[in-house]
């Protein structure tokens, strides 16, 4: 273990100072902005796997690079659940979204 | 989040924060890093450890390594992209990251093939950006 030195943790302070950060939803979201993080890491778990350049996933998902950018720094705000989900379409064409509900659970009881 | 991992997450108490042995101090005689034995799970990797870079006392007075960590145990389960990266450490920034409903950022590092999380910098930023009344 070896923590960068203090000239490069300088420099990159200061890079990251006023930087995009990428997008938090914890405890403290509401649920549908919790389904929607879901899938924004999904996404991004795709994309960080594919080594793809944010070009190259924007044409997979047929949108402009600055989309991209706010897609996979989870910026929830901008998208849609339907787009959201059209997009996980496209890197995960098998996914399926489950629905667990106190009426549901009581409805498989015997 | 599962109950174990929510056990896992929230293991650490003051009392196990201990003083990394590899603790740098500076003129002041103040430590410039301190290390905590914290558990999470971050970009698929078993963290072990938070290092807190005690750069952010110089300017964010209203901040401590206990809110640090705080905002740590958020990132347990959860991906992000990379904002820079040189040789083997990659570097991210995230926010919103919320504690007692405050919103802060947090600038911190992973380093190949290691099991911490380094903390350079951590501060609070606007309510307003986030549509949230003071």
């Amino acid at each position: 273990m070896a923590f960068p030195t203090d000239e490069e943790l300088a420099r990159v302070r200061k890079l990251l100072e006023n930087v995009e950060g990428s997008r938090v939803v914890g405890e403290e979201g509401t649920k549908i902005e919790k389904f929607k993080f879901e899938i924004c890491q999904t996404i991004l778990k795709f994309f960080i796997k594919s080594e793809m350049s944010q070009k190259e996933f924007s044409l997979l998902l047929s949108i402009d690079e600055a989309l991209v950018s706010k897609l996979i720094n989870c910026k929830i705000e901008v998208f849609s659940t339907e787009r959201l989900l059209k997009y996980l379409e496209i890197v995960e064409p098998d996914y399926k979204v489950s629905l667990e509900s106190s009426l549901g659970k009581k409805q498989r009881l015997p | 989040m599962s109950l174990s991992s929510i056990l896992c997450c929230n293991q650490i108490t003051k009392k196990e924060a201990r003083v990394d042995r590899n603790v740098k101090f500076d003129s002041l005689g103040v430590g410039v890093r301190i290390s905590y034995d914290l558990s999470l799970r971050y970009s698929d990797i078993d963290i072990k450890e938070v290092i807190i870079d005690q750069y952010y006392t110089k300017k964010h007075f209203d901040m401590s390594d206990w809110i640090i960590l705080e905002l740590v145990k958020t990132l347990h389960n959860k991906t992000y992209e990379v904002k820079a990266m040189n040789g083997k450490f990659k570097y991210f920034a995230t926010e919103p990251l919320f504690h007692n409903h405050k919103p802060y950022r947090l600038i911190f590092l992973l380093e190949k093939n290691c099991y911490y999380i380094g903390v350079i910098n951590a501060f609070r930023i606007s309510e307003k950006k986030y549509g949230i009344p003071n």
